[in-house]
Parts: C-alpha cells; structure tokens; sequence
C-alpha cells in the first residue's frame, strides 16, 4: 500500500535529484524548482486535517523533576533536601501543592494562559540510571529489557509514507540525528544553523556547482557509494530549502542569545517558511547535575522557560499557534535525596510539559509519592509511551500501536476540538 | 573455491597495485605516495609481512605526549582546604586532564598517519572500539594512554592476555565499575560485558555465568592507577561458570572465557568485519576461528592468514567499506602529505569529533557501530568541508585577500554547526560551543550510584581547551607590535593560514610535470580513489584544472594559478568515491 503523502515525495525527489546534475549551474534554482514542483505548497498533508508539527525538547542530563515542579506543601520534599529545597514562599504555584521552579516564570504565564498541561510522574519500567541507556530507551521507545535500533519518530515517518523519504521531514536541531529518528527510509536531518549548513567553497573553482556534478551520479554497482550519494543528495537539498526557507522568515521577536533559544529561533524560522517537516528536535543539556546543583538548575530553568516562551510568542505571531505542539522530555528526574556535594545522582520518574494554543492545559498523570520510594527512587506512575501514544493519536492523528508495539492508555492531551479527526478518547 | 586459501595458491590470481592498495587501505590508513608501487612490486607474502610482522620496522612514531602527573582527589577533599579552593584545585585538575586528551588525540592521529607500522595502529583502534572505555568516565588522561598501549603492544599478540591486561587496566576497572565491586556487592558490569561484548556474543552465556563470573572477579580493583589484588573484597567460594565448577578466580574466568570455541568464532567475525567486509561467508570464519584457536588464540597468524587470503581479495570486497573518520582524516594526512601535521593533527582532532569519532571517547562501552552510521547530512558535509579544509587552508598570495581566514573560519564554524559571525576575529565564541546533546561542557562527577558501562554521557572534549591550545601558538608566533591596525590585521590572517597550510598544491604536482590534464587526472584518481571515475567527473575535472589550456596539450603545471590545482584535489576528495576504501 502506498499511502499518497506528501513526506514521501518519490516524485518530486527524483526530479530534483536530476536536477542536480543539470540546474545545478544556477544557485538555488534547484531550491526554487523543488518548491514549485509541489502541488499545493509544503504544509498540507494529504491524510491529515491540518498540517501539524511536533517540536520535541529534549532536556539532557536527566532534568532534576522534584526542583522543577515542586511539591511545595510536602515535607518529605523538605526533609529529603535540606540545602537544595526551594523555599514554598519562592515557588510558582500552580495548584495548593505544587508550584514551578522560581525561574520559570515565562512557563507560568503559559500555564496561566492555558498554554500548558503538565504530566507528572513520567517513566517506565525497571528504569535504568545510565544516561546512555535511558535516553536510548526514550528514543527507541521500547520496554527497557529490549534493545530497539529504530526510534520512535523514525516509525511514524516511515508508518506514514510508502515511497521515498523526504528527508527534511524530521529536522535535528544541532550536529547529531537522534536515534529517535532512526527508521528504514531514512528520514530526519541535522543542522545547526541555516547559513553553515551546507558546502563551503573552497578556492577557484572548488565551488558549490561543481561540487553538485561530482557527486550527481546513481551508482547501481555500488551499494556504498549509492547510499552515500542519496545522503550527499539529502543534504544538499535540504541545506537548500532550509536556506531559502530561512530567509521568509521576518522576526520581530526578542530571544535570548544562547544556544537552545536560537536553536529554537530556527525552527520558528523553518516554520514560518513552511519547510515540509513534521517534527523538529532541539536539546537542551547540561542537566546533569550532581554537584551544586541550585545554581546551575536554575539557570537552566530561566534557559529553558524564556526560549520555549519567545518560541510560542513568535509561532503566534505568524499565526502558526494552532498547528505547533511542543513536548518536553529528560532521560530521567533525579534521586529525591540529595547527595553530599550538595547536588542529586541519577533517578527514574520526572514530569514532561506539553506547550501550545491546543493542549488540554492543567494536570495530567499522578503524583508519585515521596514516601513511597522503591530502593531511593520515585515510582513512575505513567508510563512515557503513554504520552507518546497520545501525541500520535490526539496531535499527529495516527495509530499509535503500530508505532509503538502495542497499545497505551491514551492520556486527554489535546483539547477535544483540536484532537485529530476520528480520534476517540476512551 | 577455497575462500580461505593463500592467493599464492591461485594461479589466476595477479599481485598487482590494485591488490596492494586494498591492503594499504584495510590493514592501514591509506596509500602514501610512492607506496603502491612499492608493495605492488613484492610477492604478496612479502607484502603481507610488511604489515603483520611489524615489530620488525622502526617505531618512527612521534614520542608520546607529556601528560599531567595523576592526582589524588581524596587527599584534596580530606585536606582542610575550603570547599571553595577545593573546588577550583578540582576544576584546574580537569582542565590540565582534558588538555591531556587533546594531546593524546593529537599523538595517536599522528601516529596513525605517520607510523611506519601502519597495522599496529590499526589494531590499536580495533581494541579501542572493542574494548570500548571513554574518556567521559576515565578521566586521567595517564589511564587512558595505559590501556591505548596495551592496545598497541599486544593487539597482536595472545587475545586471553590481552583480556586479563585490559582487565586489569585502571581505565577498565574503573569504566565497567570493578573497582567498586567486592565479594559483599558484587558488580556484575565487567563480567556482563566482558561475556556479551569482549569474548562471547550474546547467546553464548545465561545470567547465571554473569552472576558468577562477577562474584570470581571480586578483589580486582586499583590503587592510585595500578591494578591491585584485594583478596579481603574476593569471594573464594565455589562458582559454576559455562559448565566448569571450582573456587574461581578472575584469572580462571579469562581463562574459561577465551577457551569456548564460540570466543574464536566472535573474535575473528570482528576482526574480518573491521577489515574485510561484513556478512562473512561461514567457511571463512570457521577457517579463521580454526587458526586461532590452533594458535593458542594468537591475533597475527589470523591476521595474516586473512590479508593473504583469496576472500580477502575478491571483488565484492573492495571499496565496500565506508571510512571511518580515523580512516579518512589519517588517509588526507598521509596521501595530501602535510605540512605542520602538529597543527593540523590538532584540527583533525577537532574534526573528528564533527564527523562522530572522538578518538578515546567512545559513545559507550559497544564502541562506535561503524559502517554507514558514521554517515549522516550533517556528518558527511563536514567530511566534506574537512577535505576542502585540508587542501585550501592557505592561499599563496594572501596579503589583500581574506581567503585562508575565511575558510578555516567557516570551516570550523560548519564543523561546530554555529553561524559565522562575519569579520570578529576572536573565535572565542565560535569554539566555546553550545549544548551538546547531553551536557554542554559541564563537568561530568562519577555518579555513585551509575550503574556504569553504563556510562557517563558522551560528552566531548571542550573546544574551548582546544582552541586555547591553538591560540597559544598563533600568540606564540606572531609580532603584531607596531603595525598599523591593517597590518595586523594582515598578519593575522598570515599567521592564521600558515599555522594550517596543510597542503602544498605546486609542490605535489611538480611530478605530473608534462602530462596533459587527462593524464593527470587519471594520476591523481589512480592516487586518491582507486577506481575509474565517470565520464562526467573527469569531465569536470578536466575543465578546472585545465581551464586555459587546449585539450590533448601537456598542462603548464607550473604556470596554472595555484587555487586551479587545489580546486582539483579539493573536488576530487569531496565525492561520494574518496569517502569508501
């Protein structure tokens, strides 16, 4: 069955992979061919309602979940962290018992705006307190006993489309592609900036054109080189497109400099230029936080609040609110007892956010119980395919079972007039 | 056919450069100048030999770095010094701890390419990856070069002692948690994956061999960065391993490990997996596993048993392989022949980690899965611009021009992934970095309760220390005093571009003096990629080099302006051809 998608345009791909050897004597011609070889511009998706995108953030490190939504009233809370509690008097509180971390004031004003639901007690099974692994598990999505290649998202990508790969379907903010991405056909990108992402001319003729002829060539009698040309292909044609759709992009809107906000900067750019991708990637690291940690939490809480509020300020400013959700995530929270060095060692469950004009806003999942700890660690009380299974079928309007081997209980994520069509909560 | 067979034993088989560019290729780092010709023209024993019995040939190999003396932390936490100092004398420790990496990267990059004992090397990073221990984890950069000598000087040698030496190693007691391990607690972190990844393969053992092969190793542990016994921390009771039963020890579960046939058969799938090409006929892993263990699980008779043999050599073989960044950035070094390789030693460093392979940082104890997934868009541009980089780094007639900063500027600014920021000349801000995908430059403090191999995150050398390290040089070399701000600014980009001058285009193509632009594009295709290109490429290349001279007339080599001879190798090094071996 080839599902007729506008991902997988075998079509256009192979046109412009011609293209390649015979425009490339025209700079962005091939950009500006590609996007006029498309019916009907690049949000529409035929399947699909609406032209939805799906912006993860991943926080690295293993985000601290009890210094980020804390349990303000919870002694246990207090007693586990005599010099690393924040103070109930400092907290942004969001109900009688819980409240924000001081420094995600802009994220307050989310959540006060209904702009935010927060699913508290995220994990899985048998949890692993190996950054490697738990991330690993995150991505690929699978029971914590199995060892999974594919990521998550790579199976909606390649669930969604029967002929080629798009590749800028999927876009990895930074110099690595997520395992998450990982599927059979291939698709996902990663770039950091619009501008470097590409060749860079060397002297005389070593140009860019030339550079496209060399590598223009199917290679049937070489698997290697084949697969290596259709990346060269890939990359080329997509550090076009992004730099042509980078430039509609029209601003106006105040981030802060450092590098997760432009990062997110970018995908309100890649947006804005309706570049054809529906899940972008952005991380932000540095939570790994076993030492001192007051002080460098915080500054990435204010990091991570202020970028994700100027990104939704700026998707609402171009009108583009509605078809944006954005989903945060860490490999896991950390210990409840804080250590000697004044910071907290690897833990399992941790809250995510969901942020956007359509998300169900309020609370979601249950509060572990922190007198109900399993050998030092919080319970999880949902599991995180859960809340993926939720996206793919309230936000993404696709089954989630195929993609993530069997059924989870759907969580009431999105607001039920913008939950994708036919999709029933039970 | 008998794949495993002795080419010597096959009468249609020629010895020729093609045959003698495959072995450059997998049992090195890529073919310097003068040497296929060389090896071509020897018995393909003889050439054979060249490589496995290199403990013959001089170590001509730069000398190792000097690194920083070990530390005792638990002397500076119990001293009495406040907890501020203490954290400054820690964190100047992990400064000189890391610039020690950045050495070491450096080193073994050189030494790669410029050994003469290209195999030695070559098994050296099969171990590395095998043996998988990140710098992440093990910090003193001392620990880190013991087990790449171990590496080194036995990578040949007994594969049972190289085990019991890299299990011993304080980088591996301390990456897979054996220190911490005791007859009351057992961590059963080493004995899982010295079963699963070192020796055996998944399948080959159940959970119990895991549980009491952990409790044999107890006692094993370090002291201030040596192997040390703790017979009080060792279990002397009974255990049943793979079917033995006895009061093992660590020793003894070597010993039952690397016994079971199913070790030689993962051992020798690898190593034809790392050098030949993957999905390996059975007979020729039962023919190696045969030799290994006939050989007392001896690694050279295996070695040279399959670079002599005719599967080694058939044609499904060649240019099958993607190189890995090791592969790549040592074969620009070795085959553009390259200036002030410490500089540009430094920046390949810094490239690799880009492209996904930051030598003694491994992502995690399985080591990096190699093949195509060295390959991605951003990966492969990088690989690309990396090229480029190495050929133009300089232009000759720089005053005036602002070619060479230029290029390295972007060049590292397309390997960080971060936006040119036009003219600033400070790259502090450039090279500081952003978020990497788990902890930026964080310092990353051993968690106790990491279960660990199971590591830490893949984190990566701070670029900042290895720009420090570059500018220290530039500061180092230049006198800006009294010049005008122009002309400081003019030597800047001079001293900027001949610290990275890799690569003198007139110099490398004096030899095709008298060639026409055909002739020396089938040289330099015969030089860098090996097979014919297409009509189309050559075409093209034609054109660059050959711009203002009439076709079939001998090309003025030393008349063409410079940036026509580097544009040449620059477009013929960022193809889909230079990037298999």
């Amino acid at each position: 069955m080839s599902k007729d998608c506008l991902l997988c345009t075998r079509r256009e791909f192979l046109q412009a992979t011609s293209l390649l050897a015979v425009g490339a004597a025209m700079p962005g011609f091939l950009a500006r061919s590609v996007a006029a070889a498309t019916p009907a511009g690049f949000g529409a998706i035929p399947g699909f309602k609406d032209d939805r995108i799906l912006v993860v953030i991943q926080l690295g490190g293993g985000n601290d979940g009890l210094n980020t939504v804390i349990p303000y009233t919870d002694d246990a809370y207090y007693g586990s962290r005599p010099s690393i509690a924040l103070q109930k008097k400092e907290v942004l509180r969001l109900t009688d018992e819980i409240g924000l971390h001081p420094n995600l004031g802009p994220l307050k004003n989310l959540a006060d705006a209904g702009k935010m639901t927060l699913i508290e007690g995220v994990g899985y099974p048998n949890p692993n307190r190996s950054h490697f692994r738990s991330m690993e598990i995150w991505h690929t999505a699978t029971d914590s006993n199995k060892y999974g290649k594919h990521g998550w998202i790579g199976r909606y990508l390649d669930n969604q489309c029967g002929g080629e790969a798009e590749p800028v379907a999927g876009v990895a903010m930074g110099g690595e592609r997520p395992q998450a991405f990982e599927g059979d056909k291939g698709f996902g990108v990663a770039f950091q900036d619009p501008e470097s992402f590409g060749w860079t001319d060397g002297q005389g003729e070593a140009k860019e054109q030339n550079f496209r002829m060399m590598n223009a060539s199917y290679r049937p009698d070489n698997n290697t080189l084949d697969f290596l040309r259709k990346v060269t292909t890939n990359a080329v044609l997509s550090s076009d497109r992004v730099k042509e759709v980078s430039k509609k992009y029209k601003g106006g809107i105040d981030y802060p400099g450092d590098a997760f906000a432009v990062s997110l900067k970018t995908v309100a750019k890649m947006i804005a230029g309706n570049l054809p991708t529906r899940i972008y990637y952005v991380t932000l690291g540095g939570f790994d936080t076993h030492a001192n940690q007051l002080g460098s939490h915080g500054g990435l809480m204010e990091r991570f609040a202020k970028g994700v509020a100027a990104f939704q300020k700026d998707i609402e400013a171009q009108g583009n609110a509605d078809r944006v959700l954005t989903l945060t995530f860490s490999e896991f929270g950390r210990r409840v007892q804080e250590n000697a060095s004044g910071g907290t060692d690897h833990g399992t469950a941790a809250p995510m956010f969901m942020i956007g004009n359509t998300v169900n806003a309020g609370l979601a999942g249950r509060r572990p119980i922190l007198t109900d700890l399993d050998n030092g660690d919080l319970k999880y009380t949902t599991d995180f395919r859960s809340v993926y299974g939720s996206v793919l079928e309230q936000w993404l309007g696709t089954e989630s079972a195929p993609i993530l081997g069997r059924e989870f209980p759907q969580i009431e994520l999105v607001k039920a007039k913008h939950a994708a069509k036919g999709h029933v909560i039970s | 056919m008998n794949l495993l067979a002795p080419v010597s034993s096959d009468p249609g088989f020629a010895w020729n450069e093609k045959t003698a560019r495959h072995l450059l290729n997998r049992a090195g780092f890529g073919v310097p100048p003068g040497a296929m010709a060389k090896l071509a023209a020897m018995s393909p024993d003889q050439a054979v030999a060249a490589f496995v019995d290199f403990d013959r040939l001089p170590d001509v190999g730069p000398e190792p770095p000097e690194l920083p003396q070990r530390v005792d932390y638990k002397e500076i936490y119990q001293s009495k010094k406040s907890e501020m100092e203490k954290r400054q004398i820690r964190q100047e420790v992990r400064r000189k701890e890391r610039e020690g990496m950045v050495d070491l990267q450096v080193w073994w990059i050189q030494r790669m390419a410029k050994s003469q004992r290209p195999l030695q090397e070559k098994m050296t990073l099969f171990w590395h990856g095998h043996f998988a221990t990140s710098a992440q984890k093990v910090q003193d950069p001392n620990d880190n070069f013991e087990l790449n000598e171990v590496f080194r000087n036995q990578g040949t040698g007994n594969f049972r002692e190289l085990v019991r030496a890299v299990g011993k190693s304080p980088a591996m007691l301390r990456y897979l948690d054996q220190q911490q391990s005791s007859n009351k607690k057992p961590n059963e972190n080493w004995a899982r994956e010295l079963m699963e990844l070192f020796t055996l393969g998944i399948g080959n053992y159940t959970e119990q061999d895991i549980k009491e092969a952990a409790r044999a190793f107890t006692g094993w542990t370090q002291r201030a960065g040596e192997y040390y016994y703790a017979p009080r921390r060792h279990d002397d009771g009974n255990k049943t391993i793979l079917g033995s039963a006895g009061p093992y020890d660590g020793d003894d579960v070597v010993d039952i490990v690397t016994g079971k046939p199913a070790c030689a058969q993962f051992i020798c799938t690898k190593l034809w997996k790392y050098f030949a090409y993957d999905e390996p006929e059975p007979e020729v892993i039962a023919g190696l596993a045969d030799t290994f263990r006939k050989h007392d699980g001896n690694i050279k008779p295996v070695l040279r048993q399959m670079f002599l043999s005719r599967a080694f050599y058939q044609e499904k073989a060649y240019f099958s392989q993607v190189k890995s960044p090791a592969q790549l950035v040592a074969g620009l070094l070795v085959q553009l022949d390259a200036e002030d390789e410490d500089q540009v030693a430094q920046i390949a460093a810094y490239a690799m980690r880009a492209m996904g392979q930051s030598l003694f940082y491994p992502p995690n104890v399985k080591g990096w899965d190699g093949g195509r997934a060295w390959i991605n868009t951003n990966t492969l541009l990088v690989r690309y611009n990396f090229s480029n980089f190495m050929v133009s780094g300089v232009v000759p007639d720089l005053r005036g021009t602002q070619g060479a900063g230029n290029v390295r500027r972007q060049f590292l600014m397309a390997a960080m992934g971060k936006k040119d920021d036009g003219d600033k000349m400070s790259s502090d801000n450039m090279m500081s970095g952003g978020d990497n995908m788990m902890g930026g430059d964080r310092d990353d403090d051993d968690s106790p309760d990491t279960p660990a191999g199971q590591d830490a995150m893949p984190k990566d050398i701070p670029a900042r220390t290895f720009y420090n390290k570059l500018r220290e040089r530039r500061d180092k070399a230049r006198q800006y005093k009294g010049m005008s701000k122009e002309e400081r600014r003019e030597q800047f980009m001079l001293d900027q571009a001949m610290e990275i001058a890799p690569f003198e285009a007139r110099k490398f193509f004096v030899k095709h003096k008298g060639k026409t632009a055909e002739e020396i594009i089938v040289d330099l295709e015969n030089y860098f990629i090996g097979f014919a290109l297409s009509d189309s490429q050559r075409s093209r290349l034609k054109t660059v080099i050959g711009q203002s001279v009439a076709d079939g007339k001998p090309v003025p080599v030393e008349r063409m302006a410079e940036e026509d001879l580097r544009a040449t190798v620059q477009l013929m090094l960022s193809t889909v051809d230079y990037q298999v071996c």
